[in-house]
């Protein structure tokens, strides 16, 4: 156990003079859980790679400065030799097991340990545990969902009991409660072993509470470097780099009254501050008169659930989801949530008329026709075009309702996937976050009537989820375009959906607006799903008398002020 | 030149990428994948040792190398009788039919035009044209023999069976990786091409497979082909060689060659029916090198 020591690290890749990283320094003492945050881009996964000594063995490219673990200097030591000390979990794990089944990758690392047979099986049983996927123990590695291939990828990381542990957005693919019980998890052992862990993500809400040290990187610069007590003092470092500050340590700051000069990092924390506090007596004074109001709209005909307008699309659902079925009201823009391996990527595809068992026919003549535009989990399947200005050029290709010049389209969605700078550069040369922006960029150039989107805000930082919404809410305006987005990123959901379906084991739970269904505790907990920390925090301060809730911070300060 | 330039780039690369591409459309493109991937079945070839498995490709290949053709046609029956045992899927059997079929046809095609084509041209040799053929008829059952030893090898033998036999044979982990990259590289590149049809579907493109009743998009659908065929060949090739990266990434990051000698969580006792495999495979090798070297 020692040290992690980064000096004046500077790395460009391979064709391009311009450094990712720039002059990098700082040293990680051990046991700490440091997070590095930052706009995508910004060289997190790049760091990630080189402390994990994948950088410059396996990636080539101009290196200079040196990064040591203790007296081994990982810039120059064999990767394989790095990893009986430094683990990493890679960012897409969907292409990142070895082995057949779960079983023998999780046991792939210890092997190579040398340890004996016996204790490999106690280090494969110890992160089946771990993780919560002993039920997964025996299934092939191609049968699993993104999110349990996450869960396999973490596990297989946590059984060769390493001194370091990197982590590269590991809340990528898991649902909420399976990333709350990792981060718990992972939380245990570190404190049993002394355990560093580097936590690479800009989504905060979630993590921030595991952590003891933040690191916010911009271009490739560490701006900041502060204890996760102390880092938020001026919120306008993190939002002006597409970094939004969890909500628990905004509302800390923004009640000095409750909250002193302390912050709160989690929900818990935040409740414990404001219990029995005249705000809170407020807030459930609120609570009883909206309740109040709330019935009195439902009795007058108020549209908790949709259920009129179904576009033709979504009767196919039908024949999959036999006993329980859902609507897509023209125009609307639902969410559909769900734990882990519930089925939800599955439907994506059915309802883009990708599988053959649900919709074939109907499928096939709806794309042909560019209505409609689906975005899978996997995008790398997606590139096909040497540069992404080619890549933007084709998909403009296929669209039939184009309007002015092809230039003007394509500089136009440059901007808005904010890709201008990268336009002769290959698909496979940006960083994940990039690669989701742009194929983003080409499920949207046709101008579809239907928007399917797997996971689209995964990889995508604060700046450009807004961008993102703000460009789906005009083009709705404009074209009246219907969206359905599978996303585990709560907050997004509760933010930028109209309607919010709940899938569990093949059917739907609950429906409804975001503020219903996010009141719904015990809906949520049976689907494995966590609310918003937002509405968390309401249903905590409101007690059990859930109908409706609050999902967004500026609605929960606007009770408060 | 001209003469071999348009015998290759009409024949094959174009038509018989046409042609591939209407045979896929009728099977379903992810029916390749079936050829490619590990098949979970309990047959007594899955229970063979490992390191037969492993060895089996390599003696084909080593045979078929030395001799005239002659055990490479009895290779192909003898595998067609595996291949016949382990029929489990209709659709992997038509795929499995379709690829030898067009691997016989453009393996002798190719032989043909070598032998005939080059004899003639640079050697002004007597080759008559049915003996070309004929060599190219044999150059291709030998392809199809060390092929197909190879496609048995992915369809019954897991990556960790793969490691545990290159542990035992006690093979630097350097090797050991640049095998399982090898053996892993055009497998990658098929599971691309498989799933292409769905990814064009994705991208707003339906039209790109020929059927009878859609004749007249014929010329813009060549059109399309013409263009596309490099473009993905470079870029599905390119991915493959980045997930074959990855690949050793992933095997690093596992600590893979860290240590000389390791248990593996997997084992296979040597049973009697090993043993008796591997004596028949030692015979088979012998036989064979005793009638090159020995009968010539």
């Amino acid at each position: 156990m020692a040290d992690l020591r980064v000096e004046h690290l500077t790395y460009a890749y391979p064709g391009n003079g311009k450094p990712v990283l720039s002059n990098i320094q700082f040293t990680i003492h051990q046991g700490e859980t440091v997070l590095f945050t930052g706009a995508s881009g910004c060289g997190k996964t790049t760091l990630a790679l080189a402390l994990a000594g994948m950088i410059p063995k396996r990636i080539m490219g101009h290196l200079r400065g040196s990064i040591f673990y203790g007296d081994l200097c990982i810039t120059k030591e064999r990767p394989y030799r790095i990893a009986r000390q430094i683990s990493i979990v890679f960012q897409n794990t969907q292409h990142s097991l070895f082995h057949y089944d779960v079983e023998t990758e999780i046991a792939f690392g210890p092997e190579n340990l040398g340890l004996k047979k016996e204790q490999i099986a106690a280090r494969v049983q110890e992160a089946l545990i771990a993780m919560d996927i002993e039920s997964l123990r025996k299934r092939s590695v191609s049968s699993l969902s993104p999110g349990e291939k996450q869960k396999v990828a973490l596990a297989s990381a946590l059984a060769m009991h390493c001194d370091v542990l990197i982590l590269d957005e590991p809340s990528c693919d898991l649902d909420t409660v399976s990333f709350e019980k990792t981060m718990k998890g992972i939380r245990k052992m570190q404190q049993e072993r002394q355990m560093t862990v580097l936590i690479f993500e800009h989504k905060l809400d979630q993590v921030i509470e595991f952590v003891d040290r933040v690191l916010l990187m911009d271009k490739g610069h560490i701006v900041l470097d502060e204890s996760v007590r102390n880092a938020f003092h001026n919120e306008t470092l993190f939002t002006a780099r597409g970094v939004l500050v969890p909500d628990m340590v905004k509302l800390s700051r923004r009640l000095p009254a409750v909250f002193g000069q302390s912050i709160a990092l989690s929900v818990q924390e935040a409740f414990d501050a404001l219990n029995d506090s005249s705000w809170h007596r407020k807030i459930q004074k609120l609570h009883t008169q909206t309740i109040q109001d709330y019935r009195q709209e439902v009795d007058s005909g108020y549209p908790v659930c949709c259920t009129n307008q179904s576009i033709d699309t979504f009767r196919h659902l039908h024949a999959a989801f036999s006993e329980h079925s859902f609507d897509l009201v023209a125009g609307d823009r639902l969410a559909i949530i769900g734990s882990n391996g519930v089925g939800k990527s599955k439907l994506a595809s059915m309802l883009a008329g990708l599988d053959d068992r649900a919709c074939e026919s109907k499928g096939n003549a709806w794309i042909s026709q560019s209505k409609i535009g689906y975005l899978p989990q996997d995008i790398d399947s997606l590139f096909l075009q040497n540069t992404v200005r080619d890549e933007l050029m084709w998909s403009l290709k296929q669209s039939q309702t184009r309007e002015g010049s092809e230039q003007e389209a394509i500089d136009h969605m440059l901007s808005l996937i904010d890709l201008a700078q990268q336009v002769r550069i290959s698909p496979h040369s940006l960083s994940f976050g990039q690669r989701k922006r742009l194929a983003l960029g080409l499920v949207m150039m046709p101008n579809p009537d239907v928007l399917i989107f797997d996971e689209p805000l995964t990889g995508l930082d604060f700046g450009h989820v807004a961008s993102f919404f703000r460009f789906l809410h005009d083009l709705h305006r404009s074209r009246a375009s219907t969206m359905l987005m599978i996303s585990h990123d709560m907050k997004a959901v509760a933010t930028y959906a109209k309607t919010v379906a709940v899938l569990h084991e093949g059917h739907v739970l609950v429906q409804g607006d975001p503020n219903f269904v996010f009141s719904k505790s015990r809906e949520l907990q049976l689907a494995r799903l966590i609310p918003p920390p937002i509405a968390r925090l309401y249903n905590m301060l409101t007690g059990d008398t859930h109908v409706k809730t609050v999902v967004t911070f500026e609605a929960l300060l606007s009770l408060f002020v | 030149m001209l003469y071999f330039f348009l015998s290759f780039t009409v024949m094959f690369i174009f038509l018989f990428s046409l042609v591939f591409a209407y045979f896929s459309r009728q099977i379903g493109f992810d029916a390749w994948q079936k050829l490619i991937r590990y098949e979970e079945i309990c047959s007594p070839l899955h229970r063979l040792d490992p390191r037969i498995k492993l060895l089996f490709p390599l003696i084909v290949t080593v045979s078929v190398i030395f001799e005239k053709g002659v055990f490479a046609l009895l290779m192909v029956l003898f595998q067609s009788i595996i291949w016949s045992y382990l029929k489990k899927d209709q659709r992997r059997t038509l795929a499995l039919g379709w690829f030898f079929l067009t691997q016989i046809l453009v393996m002798t095609w190719i032989g043909t035009i070598i032998q005939y084509g080059i004899d003639h041209v640079f050697f002004a040799s007597s080759y008559s044209i049915f003996h070309a053929i004929l060599l190219g008829f044999i150059l291709s059952f030998k392809i199809s023999a060390i092929t197909s030893s190879v496609l048995l090898l992915w369809l019954t033998t897991t990556p960790a069976e793969i490691i545990w036999s290159l542990t035992r044979f006690r093979i630097p982990s350097i090797f050991g990786l640049a095998i399982m990259i090898v053996l892993r590289f055009l497998p990658q590149l098929i599971e691309k091409i498989a799933v292409l049809p769905t990814v064009l579907k994705m991208r707003g493109m339906t039209d790109v497979f020929p059927t009878w009743q859609g004749w007249r998009s014929y010329p813009k659908m060549l059109r399309a082909w013409f263009w596309w065929i490099p473009v993905l060949f470079v870029t599905l090739t390119t991915r493959s060689v980045q997930a074959t990266v990855q690949l050793a990434m992933i095997a690093d990051a596992h600590a893979y060659g860290s240590r000389k000698t390791s248990e593996r969580i997997y084992d296979h006792a040597v049973t009697a029916t090993d043993r008796l495999v591997f004596f028949m495979m030692a015979v088979i090798l012998i036989g064979v090198f005793a009638t090159v070297f020995l009968i010539g």
